[in-house]
């Protein structure tokens, strides 16, 4: 039977004349995907949720309380303080899309097809309008609450307007700065041989710089500075511009400087985003490996003499002879893999960010940073060494998984991945957390407590590391949009991981440290703290619950009474004997799941 | 002496029958050229025989071991899946000298054998560049190297002259020629039905899961009503009831391959 002819289509030339709904088109797609994928992550989708909503839940309860008060206010307290903070999170939000489109986001997603479908400048655009978006949704709740605050407390139905067109400049200001120097920083690695080769030390570089600056705005550390001295830059006066209408801040010179200064932003950034993606999408990047080889007398480039290639790709760091080969490969190769694609690492950054910022600038405000810092790296950094290297295994391997599955032994390959970890973690983890108590308040016997629990917690956190990866393996990228190439651990596996090492390292510290203070903590957290909510639940519904909150309350009774020597040193035992075996445990189930792993 | 032996092996994926009782005898030292349309159960198969899924029924061996076994079968197999099986971050060099090394193969002969085999497929001037810049026949010869590098009993491949031209194309179909000669089996699954009229010793056709014909290629050949002028072509499509507008529209990769194989 001969097919039905199908109908021609009228052919339209592609121009660039409608790329701004085009690139809005495609923002909105993208997110839309951004969207899609999270769905399918739970976990990942709750806790964004919960870090959207509780702020704005905690400051909408607030507002409710103290609603007589707030109403009473005539003019802002501290407008300089409010403009100088909205600049820094404008800055601080700029540096994290950088960081985001420089690891992950350099090029579109089927960049084949959409490349020869639209010109590159409404693809950049593009990007940057659903960077926008996604940054809109974090910045949508906070913004519905300052509406209603202006609106409901301060009787401004002017923020129905502006506190919205407010967040929409805010978002699309950051989200083009940010893309901007991200696409920057991306062209210097794709063009720099030298950049290209350090990425790894220099982005780590530039992430404490940021960090270390963010700090120092926030008021942290012995050389910062108050937050109102960013007042004076125009990204700051959002502040005036949202509340313009409340009445509670009176500039409108700083109202048509925050929209001119957005204006300028928006044209300059979109400009240098078109520059740079055009340039960058379509250059051959430098080749690094090209690069380290040796080169003869005329300057031309020799291969590398193929004398255990692989080791001499993991250099500096010698992974002993003394190991089977399939285990050297394994770790060197482990190694290489980390530093030649240092992208997957991405995934600490939010813990690092959201944890280790609040550890610390408590701990700083506190004035308590010398107590804090030693027990700090006894505790974090086993965490972080942990991770490094096989939190996702089977996602690492990709296309290779069937080849490796049918080559090494299990107990071979998970050796391999222990070996990285072990390397890099035992001499500078306790080394780390050795200078650290240096500076610290504590005694001779506590420091080398300190010292003993980091390498002890290192070996722990490396030995469990395969099986969690090995049960909650990631292999496809993070999220639609991203670089195909970027697959990060699951946020299960790294939730697991760090509890399991965090809470008992935190535990054990804590014996070594303040067992009294410990105590209390355990108290209250296995007794009175259960007891007094089984009590509410009880008084508020039935008395089932009343028996087990007794129970708990003698528990915490008896946790409390324990003699502190015992608890010391019966529960630092328990505790360290309890890594151990978990540590034997997950090695010899990671063997396991290995040599039962098929494929689908 | 057999090579690859099935009984009844069947796969299932809850109510979808994946590999319906499948018999397989394959001798030592030949070429199995194994057809069947997308969906057939191809990969399926190859997968069960390299120990990387596990039947559902029936049992087989591979080199006279068990496909259960996975730490006796991995010195005696060699796999080259569809999707070339390789690290993007890797050298050409790096990547065979790491599955050299996970197979516990001393390093200097290693590196012999890696060089032995990249310079006969014209690949050792490369072999130090990243196989992120590689061509696709690049990827496929590197990858083709690694599941050979140990010299295994039985090798499995699963269309490896995707996507390569023709003169690529037929110095893989010459290595495969060799290597049965050299004693190792090949199991060899592909779309490309003149590779498999070129080097297969025996052909098997598998639809819906289940083997509808096997034999030597000349011989299926003439069981069908294809006549004396028939090709494997006429055979696979009256076998497996497929499409010919949609098989000839998968099979315009093969075109090239068609007109090489004639030339040969």
């Amino acid at each position: 039977m001969v097919p039905a002819a199908i109908p021609k289509l009228r052919r339209r030339p592609v121009t660039d004349s409608s790329w701004a709904r085009t690139s809005l088109r495609i923002g909105v797609l993208e997110f839309r995907r951004s969207v899609r994928a999270l769905r399918r992550n739970p976990l990942q989708a709750a806790m964004i949720g919960f870090g959207m909503l509780v702020p704005t839940l905690i400051g909408g309860l607030v507002a409710i309380a103290f609603a007589e008060q707030l109403g009473d206010i005539e003019t802002f307290p501290a407008p300089d303080y409010a403009r100088g903070l909205i600049a820094l999170f404008w800055l601080f939000g700029v540096f994290l899309v950088g960081q985001r489109v420089v690891s992950a986001r350099t090029r579109i997603e089927a960049e084949p097809f959409v490349l020869t479908t639209v010109p590159e400048r409404t693809a950049a655009i593009g990007l940057v309008v659903a960077e926008t978006f996604r940054l809109l949704a974090y910045l949508g709740p906070p913004a519905v609450l300052v509406t209603g605050i202006c609106v409901v407390l301060f009787g401004s139905p002017a923020a129905l307007v502006l506190v919205p067109l407010t967040a929409l400049l805010f978002a699309a200001t950051v989200a083009v700065t940010g893309s901007a120097a991200g696409y920057a920083v991306a062209l210097l690695v794709a063009t720099s041989p030298f950049v290209a080769r350090h990425r790894t030390v220099l982005g780590t570089v530039a992430s404490l710089l940021g960090m270390g600056g963010y700090f120092l705005a926030m008021g942290i550390g012995p050389f910062s500075f108050d937050q109102s001295s960013l007042a004076w830059l125009p990204i700051g006066w959002f502040a005036d511009l949202a509340l313009a209408g409340s009445g509670l801040l009176s500039a409108p010179l700083r109202w048509i400087g925050s929209l001119c200064s957005s204006a300028a932003v928006l044209s300059v950034g979109g400009l240098a985003v078109n520059r740079l993606t055009a340039t960058l999408w379509f250059i051959d990047p430098v080749d690094v490996v090209a690069d380290e080889s040796d080169r003869n007398e005329d300057g031309a480039a020799e291969p590398i003499a193929r004398r255990d290639a692989l080791a001499a790709a993991a250099a500096p760091l010698p992974v002993p002879r003394l190991l089977s080969t399939p285990t050297r490969r394994v770790a060197e190769w482990s190694l290489l893999r980390t530093r030649r694609d240092p992208n997957r690492l991405t995934f600490l950054m939010i813990p690092l960010f959201a944890g280790g910022s609040a550890v610390v600038n408590a701990a700083v405000q506190a004035g308590s940073i010398k107590t804090v810092a030693a027990p700090l790296c006894a505790v974090a950094l086993p965490w972080a060494v942990g991770s490094l290297f096989a939190m996702n295994p089977f996602g690492d391997e990709g296309a290779v998984l069937p080849v490796t599955l049918t080559a090494v032994p299990g107990c071979q390959y998970v050796r391999g991945l222990l070996v990285p970890g072990l390397l890099i973690g035992l001499p500078l983890v306790p080394l780390a957390t050795g200078l650290a108590t240096l500076v610290s308040p504590y005694a001779l016997l506590e420091r080398a407590g300190l010292i003993a629990l980091s390498g002890f917690l290192t070996c722990v956190a490396v030995a469990i590391t395969p099986l969690i990866g090995m049960t909650f393996p990631r292999f496809s990228a993070i999220s639609v949009g991203r670089s195909r190439d970027v697959i990060p651990p699951r946020m299960t596996a790294v939730t697991l991981h760090a509890a399991l090492t965090v809470v008992p390292g935190t535990v054990l510290a804590g014996l070594v440290l303040a067992p009294e203070l410990t105590r209390a903590a355990l108290a209250g957290l296995f007794g009175s703290l259960p007891a007094v909510l089984l009590e509410l639940l009880a008084a508020a519904t039935v008395d089932v619950v009343a028996a087990p909150a007794d129970w708990f309350a003698a528990l915490g009774d008896w946790i409390g009474s324990l003699d502190l020597a015992v608890l010391r040193f019966g529960g630092s035992g328990l505790v360290l004997f309890s890594g151990l075996l978990v540590a034997a445990l997950s090695y010899r189930r990671a063997i396991g799941r290995f040599e039962r792993y098929t494929t689908a | 002496m057999v090579a690859i032996e099935t009984t009844g092996l069947t796969k299932r994926y809850g109510a979808t029958v994946a590999v319906d009782d499948l018999e397989l005898s394959i001798p030592e030292g030949s070429v199995y050229g194994f057809l069947g349309p997308n969906g057939a159960g191809k990969t399926t198969t190859m997968r069960l025989l390299t120990s990387l899924t596990r039947p559902t029924e029936g049992s087989g061996a591979v080199a006279g071991v068990p496909i259960t076994d996975r730490t006796a079968l991995r010195p005696r197999v060699g796999y080259l899946p569809e999707t070339p099986p390789l690290y993007e971050q890797a050298t050409g060099f790096e990547q065979l000298e790491y599955v050299a090394g996970l197979r516990d193969l001393s390093s200097a002969a290693a590196r012999e054998r890696i060089e032995s085999l990249l310079a006969d497929l014209d690949l050792l001037a490369d072999a130090d560049a990243l196989i992120d810049d590689y061509s696709t026949g690049m990827r496929q010869k590197v990858a083709f190297v690694q599941a050979v590098l140990h010299d295994p009993d039985v090798v499995f491949l699963d269309e490896p002259t995707s996507g390569l031209d023709p003169r690529a194309a037929k110095t893989i179909r010459e290595r495969i020629r060799s290597l049965a000669d050299g004693g190792t089996t090949v199991f060899l699954s592909t779309h490309i039905l003149p590779v498999v009229e070129t080097v297969a010793d025996a052909v098997g056709i598998l639809s819906d899961g289940q083997l509808v014909a096997e034999g030597a290629p000349d011989a299926l050949v003439q069981r069908a009503e294809a006549g004396d002028d028939g090709t494997l072509e006429d055979v696979f499509f009256e076998l497996t009831d497929a499409d010919p507008l949609g098989s000839a529209r998968d099979g315009a990769r093969g075109d090239t391959e068609t007109a090489e194989a004639t030339r040969d």
